[in-house]
């Protein structure tokens, strides 16, 4: 593979469901070796786009290259290149751990030695070993989870596309299974990872990109992202008892959006500017208030999420 | 294919609802039928049957008649269908039959004609005497003495030796042996049949069961099997090969378990009694295929469909089996369109047949029957493609 050939090109992709255009329009390039995040809120088209990626589902318009040769659902040399964790948990509910995990490699794998390491190794890398001759049922929600990712990796992918494997969780696994993923990538595996959980994705994603209403809304490194949004730090400032006076003033500064105090903490939020901080404890000092623990907090992927997409409740998917 | 096949024989297997149906279902049900039909078996053991003749100057006179008597009721011979008393007067007869001595008796009128004497004593206290082949046995015998009349009529020499009679006779017994039975009647067998072709039926679920986990309509199971390296269609092939061995092995053990513990009788031929259980599970497992298809088919209809066939292979009593007799009759068509008469059907022909003709025109019906559930499957499966989430 030449490595700067992309290893998924989307060209205006378009599905719809009736009525409904679940995606519109996206294009998208993905290069080797990169973790892509996918993000947007529910029903903002993630699955949808990740199923036609796999050709699931076929879609109205659109080119989907991956590896650089078209895919088509009878792409199967590209489909071993591949491996999924779907969103929600499909495995036997008859076969054991083990033999799940064998059962998937095996539509990807045919030396049965071979596939022997390779269970061994997806075992170890969900920490299922305890676990090996359990049936789906008897494990818990977040081992299932485990399972699951176990089962779309085993046969070693150079694209793995994950779609919120780590909800249900404990954080203890999830750190397991984030590691777990920046190893899979130092070996050179491409991800595709979408979740809800932003500091994963900050931590996880070279690119990140929000999608709403199957629209691609900002894209970018979580940098450029919380660059492009106008929300600044965050500064919370411990001031004891504080007067509605001073507390007016600070925020008729030129960059804080909105102030308050709470429970003898000061909160200012600010938009994006040089010198916020030093503008707000200035305030404080003429007007002789002494100030205890002083906290600046730059903005999150979570508030860049927030202002892309509105604060509004989703729930007219 | 071979990935598919071990995760549908792994998963079948380990399938309470499939085992229960194809492999514990049959065995319970031999188990109560044993226990319901050991009255019969006993009543033609012990009892036997006795019919009784009246060896006047009549039977002497009728041709060929005391040889076939003597054929039928020679115990060390396989045409034994019952043991004779002679009795001298038709009222010596009459008096053993109400006295319950022996079931029937024969007379012969003045023509030469048998007529066969059936008592209401002696059918309500036991009526295991086959009247039905002897009857059959009689007729015969009036076409054959009617068939040597003539020949007495226009070539008296041959009957002169003896041989032409010892032939005729032969051939009666031999003709009622055909149209009879090769082996000895076996009322219950009947039921085990239809029991073995009810099993077969519901094994269909285990292939509509494997084949719809394969299918990315019917969840997300199937959807992320649709992403192997594989086609899709060696995938299914080997989810139905997984199902039909499942069921094919299931039903062996069923069918040995009648054989060996109830006493079923299959005929003489056990491979033909394999080739009847693989054909009937092949049939089963395409049919399932097919329902795989069906994304609003659930197991419970296919378990429906299975019990209205049966009524049509007699599996439920008399009254069941007059009705298939019936159908069998009037339309045939019919009741060779049903896959589990197929199924009862074969093997039936391997009881009760020398010829292997009825055996294979079965099979051969059950294969039918498989393809064009399998064309109607991939006809199907093409349709729905691939946009189906
Ligand atoms: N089979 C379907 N038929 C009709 N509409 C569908 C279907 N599947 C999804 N949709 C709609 O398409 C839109 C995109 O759904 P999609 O599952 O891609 O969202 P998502 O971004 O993955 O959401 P989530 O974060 O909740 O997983 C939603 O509005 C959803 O209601
Ligand atoms: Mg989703």
């Amino acid at each position: 593979m030449a490595s700067n050939e992309a290893v998924v090109r989307i060209r205006n992709l378009v599905k719809r469901y009736g009525e409904l255009v679940a995606v519109d329009h996206l294009s998208l390039d993905i290069a080797p070796g990169e973790v892509f995040g996918l993000l947007g809120p529910n029903g903002s088209g993630k699955t949808t786009t990740i199923n036609c990626i796999l050709q699931l589902l076929s879609y109205d318009h659109g080119e989907i290259e991956l590896f650089g040769q078209p895919m088509r659902p009878t792409s199967y040399q590209l489909k071993r290149r591949i491996g999924v964790v779907p969103q929600e948990v499909a495995v036997f509910d008859e076969l054991t751990v083990r033999e799940n995990v064998d059962s998937f490699c095996a539509l990807y794998v045919r030396d049965r030695a071979r596939r022997r390491e390779l269970v061994d190794a997806a075992i170890d890398f969900v920490g299922l070993q305890k676990f090996e001759d359990f049936r789906p049922k008897k494990l818990s929600g977040g081992l299932l989870r485990r399972l699951n990712i176990a089962c779309g990796i085993a046969h070693r992918p150079e694209l793995i596309i994950m779609d919120e494997p780590t909800v249900a969780v404990d954080p203890q696994s999830r750190e397991s299974i984030l590691s777990g993923i920046e190893r899979l990538n130092a070996e050179g595996t491409t991800v595709i990872y979408t979740s809800h959980y932003m500091e994963e994705v900050e931590r996880l994603c070279s690119r990140i990109m929000i999608m709403d209403h199957g629209r691609s809304v900002a894209s970018g490194t979580a940098d450029e992202l919380k660059g492009m949004i106008g929300t600044g730090e965050k500064v919370s400032v411990e001031v004891g008892e504080m007067d509605e006076a001073t507390l007016e003033r600070v925020r008729s500064l030129p960059h804080v959006r909105s102030a308050e105090v709470d429970a003898g903490m000061l909160r200012v939020q600010c938009a994006s500017g040089a010198h916020n901080l030093a503008d707000v404890l200035g305030v404080l000092a003429e007007n002789g208030l002494s100030y205890g623990r002083v906290l600046s907090e730059p903005p999150t992927l979570n508030d860049v999420f927030l202002e892309i997409t509105g604060r509004a409740l989703r729930d007219e998917a | 294919m071979l990935a598919s096949l071990r995760a549908s024989v792994l998963s079948l297997a380990r399938d309470k609802a499939l085992l229960v149906w194809t492999l514990a279902f049959p065995i319970i049900m031999t188990l109560i039928f044993m226990g319901m039909f050991s009255g019969i078996q006993d009543a033609y053991t012990t009892v036997g049957s006795t019919l009784g003749v009246v060896r006047d100057k009549n039977y002497s006179a009728a041709m060929g008649l005391d040889e076939t008597i003597q054929a039928i009721s020679d115990p060390t011979s396989s045409d034994h269908i019952c043991n004779v008393t002679y009795y001298e007067s038709a009222a010596d007869a009459e008096a053993a039959a109400n006295a319950t001595e022996v079931d029937a008796y024969l007379t012969v009128d003045a023509e030469g004609a048998p007529q066969l004497h059936v008592t209401n004593a002696s059918l309500s206290e036991n009526g295991t005497l086959p009247t039905s082949v002897l009857a059959e046995i009689l007729d015969t015998y009036q076409h054959t003495r009617a068939a040597a009349e003539k020949v007495a009529a226009t070539r008296p020499e041959l009957l002169a030796t003896g041989e032409a009679i010892g032939a005729f006779t032969e051939s009666a017994v031999q003709t009622v042996r055909l149209t009879a039975t090769k082996n000895p009647p076996s009322p219950d067998a009947r039921y085990y049949y239809a029991l073995l072709a009810m099993a077969a039926g519901m094994g269909a679920t285990a292939a509509m069961v494997s084949v719809r986990r394969l299918l990315p309509t019917a969840g997300p199971l199937g959807a992320r099997q649709a992403l192997a390296a594989v086609p899709r269609w060696r995938m299914l092939v080997g989810a139905l090969l997984g199902a039909w061995l499942c069921e094919f092995a299931c039903l062996l053990v069923a069918a040995l378990f009648m054989w060996g513990v109830a006493g079923v009788s299959f005929g003489n031929d056990a491979s033909g009694v394999v080739v009847a259980l693989a054909a009937s599970s092949l049939m089963a497992c395409a049919a399932g295929t097919l329902c795989g298809t069906v994304t609003r088919m659930e197991t419970s209809m296919i378990s429906g469909i299975t019990c209205l066939l049966s009524l049509f292979t007699g599996l439920y009593g008399t009254a069941s089996q007059q009705l298939a007799d019936t159908i069998e009759t009037s339309v045939p068509a019919l009741a060779h369109a049903n896959p589990l008469w197929q199924t009862t059907n074969s093997f039936y022909a391997l009881l009760y047949y020398d010829t292997p003709d009825a055996f294979l025109e079965s099979v051969a019906a059950l294969l039918i029957m498989t393809l064009v559930f399998l064309a109607l499957a991939s006809f199907r499966l093409r349709r729905t493609s691939y946009d189906h989430l």
